[in-house]
């Protein structure tokens, strides 16, 4: 339990985080920023200037030889800087863009299978390629053979989300100050798409499949905004949400009727916000929250700043704790039947050595199933009676029936990206679910 | 809610800047250092990303190392305090007086504090990034509290 003053202490540095002007972060430079390298120039200029000089003087000794320099650029071989695509110099109609090229096989092991829906409960992940390759595959770990395929190969793509029934893979490409929404029908292959005159954050389909709820910045506007659409693009509802909160997580309710939102991800709590789409009226949680779900019976599940999970109603108001004793926790994901909660101990990121299954009617701990090998980063949801967990050790992906108690090195996929041209460091991060099983 | 997807190293910026500069606020409370610091932090991480297992472990670990360096080259009592963000102002008393309190503390205390009642990091986690056992957070979080008890109830 917490003290009055560790509640106050708590308070108070909520207050003062919250106050951080965060709402776009300047842009990345990899030099570290222009303040940064104005302040620590120190020797570099030195080497520089010497550098060029350096390098001149070769170039006049290759000159005078006669000889041709190394780096001569074939003609019709560009180089691979030339090949880079250039997203904002992409010429693209208003409203619809063309068919992306079909899928291919982009490993030697994975089976391109395009025309064809995945079951309920699958999952899709992207991986970035490295280096030049700007381009993005998704791939779907197909539930019922359990076998990784490639099912779209898109330029660049941010955010993605597979329907529930696993029907329709959306991906959002960032164009500049615009956004592009494609669609590919898993059933035909076919990528379809329009336009957003915005920044598209995150994208997720609603429990039916039917809608999109998108978080965008609009051109010109400060503020960013939770937006429904349909799955034509048409506009179902819309509302800002406050300064500072970018909807890094976003929830449908079991019924579709509502969407909760999360600003703030990672490190730190913030307020949560509630849009009810039939009303279009968004609703502030009366207190910051770190995590935000979904119970079957329409009420919140919710991590408390300072630990613990609540279980609360649209206002934020609490209905009961389910593990209030401070205790730090990281509820990821309710059950798919609504009774359960699956929590790592700790929200860190870091390896934790179990995973906790809560009652979310009683708030009792039902199960700890143990990782005796490796930790657990993070967990990414239900599938059915089984959970789904990363392992820290092979980056693989493990699924365990809900009634075990240890972690055995279960694992349906150790991702095959190492090595072979992909940018791994955020293959995990991409992970996400489709239904629930 | 589900996982949000991102891609590369700049959609990890993207999503963790906000955490990551609010951390550093919290620990330096310095408007003129925190996002330089920030700065540092994810690039000493972009150089290292493509190899890291957990970028985001080494991001906290290296955002903690480079605000306790920073609170030790602003070795000048004074020069440091004139860096110190204005925490009053538009904030209530009761905050204001919290947050002057927490200004007080010796970094370290000051960290442990900062990441166990905002970050909710766990004890181990704690250690880790300071380079210190887990007792010695423990110890840290009790002094702290009672420094900061002896203040607020004074």
């Amino acid at each position: 339990m917490t003290t009055p003053m560790e509640d106050r202490l708590q308070h108070a540095l909520i207050v003062q985080a919250q106050r951080v002007p965060v709402d776009l972060p300047p842009p990345w430079r990899t030099s570290g920023g222009h303040r940064q390298r104005g302040r620590r120039l120190g020797w570099r200029p030195i080497v520089a200037v010497g550098t060029v000089l350096g390098l001149v003087a070769v170039l006049l000794m290759v000159r005078s030889s006669g000889t041709q320099p190394r780096s001569t650029v074939v003609a019709g071989q560009p180089t691979g800087l030339d090949a880079m695509p250039r997203l904002q110099s992409i010429p693209l109609p208003a409203d619809q863009f063309p068919v992306a090229p079909g899928p291919r096989p982009v490993l030697p092991e994975v089976e391109t299978v395009a025309a064809s829906p995945v079951p309920r409960a699958s999952m899709a992940f992207h991986a970035g390629r490295s280096g030049a390759d700007t381009r993005s595959s998704w791939f779907v770990v197909d539930a019922r053979t359990q076998t990784l395929r490639a099912v779209a190969d898109l330029p660049v793509a941010g955010a993605g989300d597979l329907t529930p029934d696993g029907t329709a893979l959306v991906v959002v490409q960032p164009l500049g100050g615009r956004s592009a929404i494609l669609i590919t029908d898993l059933r035909t292959g076919q990528t379809s798409g329009y336009s957003r005159d915005a920044t598209v954050r995150t994208v997720v389909w609603s429990p039916s499949g039917s809608r999109l709820a998108v978080m965008e910045r609009i051109n010109a506007e400060t503020l960013w905004r939770m937006t429904v659409l349909e799955r034509d693009g048409s506009l179902v509802a819309s509302a800002g949400v406050a300064e500072g909160e970018q909807g890094a997580s976003m929830g449908w309710s079991p019924d579709g009727s509502k969407l909760a939102m999360l600003g703030c991800e990672g490190l730190g709590a913030c307020p949560g916000a509630v849009l009810d789409i039939a009303r279009n009226a968004l609703r502030r949680t009366s207190q910051p929250l770190r995590w935000i779900g979904w119970a079957d019976d329409g009420h919140l599940v919710a991590e408390r700043p300072f630990g613990g999970a609540l279980v609360t109603d649209t206002d934020g108001v609490i209905q009961r704790e389910i593990l209030g004793d401070g205790r730090p926790a990281g509820p990821r994901a309710v059950s798919s039947d609504g009774k359960s909660l699956l929590m790592l101990p700790s929200r860190s990121g870091m390896g934790q050595p179990f995973v906790r299954i809560v009652d979310l009617r009683t708030g009792a701990t039902t199960r700890e199933l143990i990782a005796p090998e490796g930790g657990v980063p993070s967990v990414l949801g239900w599938r059915g009676r089984d959970v789904l967990v990363v392992r820290e050790r092979t980056g693989g992906l493990e699924v365990v029936p809900a009634e075990s108690t240890v972690l055995v090195g279960n694992q349906i996929l150790v991702l095959p990206f190492r090595g072979e041209g992909f940018s791994t460091g955020l293959v995990l991060a991409a992970w996400f679910s489709a239904g629930g099983g | 809610v589900r996982t949000r997807a991102v891609g590369g190293f700049t959609g990890f910026y993207e999503s963790h800047y906000a955490g990551t500069a609010r951390l550093a606020y919290l620990l330096t409370q310095s408007d003129l250092a925190y996002e330089d610091l920030v700065q540092e932090a994810f690039t000493k991480l972009h150089v290292r990303f493509d190899d890291l297992e957990r970028p985001a472990a080494y991001l906290r670990v290296t955002i903690v190392n480079l605000c306790r360096q920073w609170h030790r080259s602003e070795g000048r009592r004074a020069r440091r305090n004139e860096l110190l963000a204005p925490i009053v102002g538009d904030v209530a008393p009761d905050v204001a007086e919290v947050l002057e309190a927490v200004s007080q503390l010796p970094y370290r205390q000051r960290a442990v504090v900062v990441l166990r009642y905002w970050a909710g990091w766990s004890e181990a986690e704690i250690a880790e990034a300071l380079s210190c056992r887990p007792g010695t957070v423990k110890s840290s979080a009790a002094r702290a509290l009672s420094r900061l008890r002896t203040e607020l109830e004074a």
